[in-house]
């Protein structure tokens, strides 16, 4: 049985590092992509095939609000369970990105035990970490 | 009867009687100290009336055809003579008579034979009455215009205050992801590390620290940021004159911007080659400037794009030369609307094109401006016809002050 597969977006390269990190303490296979525009790409291939989203919101170009609605409205990503993680961190902020559709929203600095139990409805904790 | 010349400073009497002779007696009796007209019946007053209103009129009761009344009711009922003082002079000396005559809303009511110098008594008051209130109205006037003035301007200043409030909201969101950004990667890390520090291995911890040290320089970086920003808006920054070579410039900030080129697998078409050999410059601040339009380019081109990079010589000096370098970067990010042109200058003020999800706090293109135009130099930016913009500073060699001393001219 393969892996459940995560695609992590954010555009700030030290702050993929630390998702990359923290991914390990889950049962899965991490994809690392560095901006919205680059996501959409990566979902848009017939082939991709994902069970969770990561998705950073303030980033050039193509922001994480943008990837959201691409998501939910697309045929096949519809139902792929999304996580913001955003310094946004406001409440008005955080209703925008819910009512948006994401299942989650974690606000940055990530705290790591909130991290860890808004991913656990959707990945399976590591018995024995390395 | 005419016989004063026209003055047009003087005031305007209107006498209307149907009888001849006693317009006669009051004609010139008044020509004296006023303007002065009549009309031998009320139609005959209201058409001289229409012409030009007078400043007072003297009217009779009894005239065939229309009658005084009727003519005051006229004259009360149109907006421009509703005001006009109109005494009644009149052979009616009733209590009933002058009852209705006020009660129409006449002035004042005078029954022959009248007592000269008592009429010209009630005209006079009756004139410096009206005069007054026409004062009071051009006042009234003149406050109701001060009052929409002011209101337009404190709407304005209101408007501005508006602005300056949604820029500053912006700018403290802005502000806020800029530093959570990097704090993420030293909290996130260092807390990691904490927990894993005794089972993962060396190399694991090493990176995290290294996280943690190039999020600090992040933070450290936008901090100097700030404070060079405030230290400018004090003017208390200073400025070094050195000699620069502008090339290494543009190499030494291309090759700090390297990781983000590579992560994004962006071409950079560098020219260097038709570079000015020196420039005379504080080339820390200079360096700041260009790496800034670099990093703008690279943060707003899309992954794979090409970015071109151009340092030619020019002359900036209409009429006589001034040598100067031309530095231009070429993006191939979403462009900046024509409206915006000028204002993504401004300090804390952001492109609507890119505000909503680049982040950065907006101070990096108004510092630049600031600092070329310390150097005599200018910043521009313009729209490319295809895809992305231009941006491109224009530098003099020398400082023209330094320059214009050394061939002993003056400013």
């Amino acid at each position: 049985m393969s892996l459940p597969r995560v695609l992590a977006v954010d555009d700030d390269p030290l702050n993929l590092m630390v998702l990359n990190e923290l991914l390990q303490d889950f049962v899965c296979e991490v994809v690392l992509c560095p901006g919205g525009a680059e996501a959409m790409q990566c979902l848009d291939d017939p082939s991709a095939d994902f069970d969770l989203l990561l998705l950073d919101i303030m980033m050039p170009q193509v922001s994480g609000f943008e990837v959201l609605r691409f998501v939910r409205n697309h045929a096949c990503w519809c139902d792929l369970p999304v996580i913001l993680q955003s310094a946004l961190n406001s409440p008005a902020e955080i209703r925008q990105g819910l009512n948006a559709g994401a299942n989650a929203y974690l606000t940055k600095p990530l705290d790591l035990d909130e991290f860890s139990q808004t991913l656990s409805p959707f990945l399976q904790r590591k018995e024995v970490i390395y | 009867m005419n016989t004063q010349p026209y003055d047009e400073t003087r005031q305007t009497i209107l006498i209307v009687d149907d009888v001849l002779s006693n317009v006669q007696i009051l004609f010139d009796s008044l020509q004296e100290d006023y303007e002065v007209q009549f009309a031998i019946s009320g139609e005959e007053a209201l058409e001289l009336i229409e012409e030009e209103t007078p400043d007072l009129i003297l009217l009779d009761v009894k005239m065939p055809g229309m009658s005084g009344h009727d003519v005051l009711a006229i004259l009360r009922a149109n907006e421009a003579t509703s005001e006009t003082p109109v005494i009644f002079v009149t052979a009616d000396n009733s209590q009933t008579g002058e009852l209705v005559g006020l009660y129409l809303g006449a002035d004042d009511y005078v029954s022959k034979p009248f007592v000269l110098p008592l009429l010209k008594l009630r005209i006079r008051n009756l004139l410096e009455r009206a005069r007054l209130r026409r004062e009071l109205k051009l006042q009234r006037d003149h406050l109701a215009h001060q009052v929409e003035l002011r209101t337009a301007q404190l709407k304005e200043a209101r408007d501005q205050a508006v602005r300056a409030n949604a820029i500053k909201t912006e700018f403290l969101t802005n502000m806020s992801h800029e530093m959570r950004t990097p704090l993420n990667g030293i909290l996130g890390m260092a807390t990691l590390g904490l927990r894993r520090v005794n089972a993962a291995p060396q190399e694991k911890i090493a990176r995290y620290f290294q996280v943690i040290a190039e999020s600090g320089r992040q933070l450290l970086d936008l901090v100097t940021e700030l404070l060079d920003v405030s230290k400018l808006e004090r003017g208390i920054l200073t400025f070094q004159q050195e000699a620069v070579v502008p090339a290494t410039l543009v190499e030494v900030q291309l090759e700090e911007l390297k990781p983000q080129i590579e992560a994004k697998k962006l071409k950079v078409e560098c020219s260097l080659a038709q570079a000015p050999q020196t420039l005379v410059a504080d080339s820390y601040r200079i360096g700041q400037v260009i790496g800034h339009l670099l990093n703008n380019a690279v943060k707003y081109s899309p992954e794979g794009e090409t970015i071109r990079v151009a340092l030619t010589a020019c002359d900036l000096g209409t009429g006589r030369s001034i040598p100067g370098l031309r530095f231009v970067v070429k993006d191939r990010g979403c462009g900046i609307p024509e409206s915006e042109m000028d204002a993504i200058f401004e300090r804390f003020a952001q492109s609507s094109r890119t505000r909503t999800g680049a982040g950065g706090v907006g101070l990096g293109l108004a510092f630049s401006r600031d600092i070329v135009a310390h150097h005599q130099g200018q910043i521009r930016a313009y729209n490319n016809t295809d895809l992305g913009a231009t941006f491109e500073v224009l530098l003099p060699l020398k400082p023209q002050a330094v320059a214009e001393n050394q061939t002993g001219g003056t400013l």
